[in-house]
């Protein structure tokens, strides 16, 4: 019944229904615009740096090398100079690879290194990092606002505007403290929950206090 | 699903917080009373002992 709705809540990145937000759109263009050669994309969980470093790839994927994960085999011997690095989750490199990474990025190669505020800035504060010239770029999560927008706009491109009420929304922005992947992730499973109510005509037909409880209780943000 | 266990959970958690929040208000409002009380009590006293002044000054100057 829910079935696409549930889905376009998958913690998957689609450009398809690509969404700009102003931390999103201030992070591109300062990082764009830096003259560093090496870029430290910094912010909370669940801030949009993945999906930020994904969409540079996808705009242009001519110019951008991603690689999503610290574990993924390159080839870098064959790697083009006027290709800019983007390392997703750079955080779990170890400081061989990043030494590896900083010469490359000394021979010419421009390197963004997405990883967590707090780990990226010791890393940034290493002697081989702060010697040379660094720029450190920080992505902002959804403000309220922004996310009741791209909530809505799910639940009325299928039709179901009427399951959530901004009350609602509110309290699942507060739980997941602006972090925008456990905000959908407890409106994924919450839904799947409704679903499963109306399907069975149990008595919840609509987004309520308990269906978020009992999402909440699922994912173990209440115990 | 773990629906209805989740639910039974909900439940509980709900009832919990009901008790929580009926135990709140009523402390707030017993408290409440027996400040009123309390202040009704010193204020019956204060304007008691004037009286008893007025009268005993009264009678003093009958006398």
């Amino acid at each position: 019944m829910l079935k696409e709705l549930i889905e376009s809540f998958e913690d998957t990145i689609k450009f398809n229904d690509f969404f700009e937000y102003l931390g999103f759109v201030d992070a591109k263009n300062e990082i764009l615009s830096s003259p560093g050669r090496i870029i430290f994309l910094l912010g909370e969980p669940g801030s949009g740096k993945s999906y930020l470093l994904s969409y540079l790839k996808y705009e242009n994927p001519d110019k951008y090398l991603l690689i999503e994960s610290p574990f993924s085999k390159i080839d870098l011997k064959s790697l083009d100079k006027n290709k800019t690095i983007l390392v997703d989750e750079a955080q779990l490199l170890s400081l061989k690879t990043l030494e590896y990474l900083r010469i490359l990025s000394d021979k010419g190669h421009k390197l963004v290194l997405g990883m967590h505020t707090q780990i990226g800035n010791k890393v940034a504060s290493l002697p081989h990092f702060s010697s040379r010239y660094i720029d450190k770029v920080y992505i902002r999560g959804l403000t309220f606002s922004e996310f009741q927008k791209y909530v809505m706009n799910k639940f009325i491109q299928y039709q179901k505007q009427y399951l959530i009420s901004p009350k609602i929304l509110k309290k699942i922005y507060k739980y997941s403290k602006g972090n925008f992947r456990m905000a959908k992730k407890i409106i994924y499973i919450g839904l799947n929950l409704l679903d499963y109510s109306i399907s069975h005509n149990l008595s919840y037909r609509t987004f309520d206090d308990c269906i978020l409880d009992m999402s909440l209780l699922a994912i173990g943000v209440l115990k | 699903m773990r629906f209805f266990e989740l639910e039974k959970e909900c439940k509980k958690r709900r009832f919990k917080l009901a008790i929580l929040y009926t135990i709140i208000i009523l402390s707030w409002l017993f408290s409440f009373l027996f400040l009123k009380e309390l202040l009704d009590l010193s204020y019956e006293k204060e304007v008691k002992a004037k009286y008893l002044k007025e009268i005993n000054k009264e009678l003093s100057i009958k006398q």
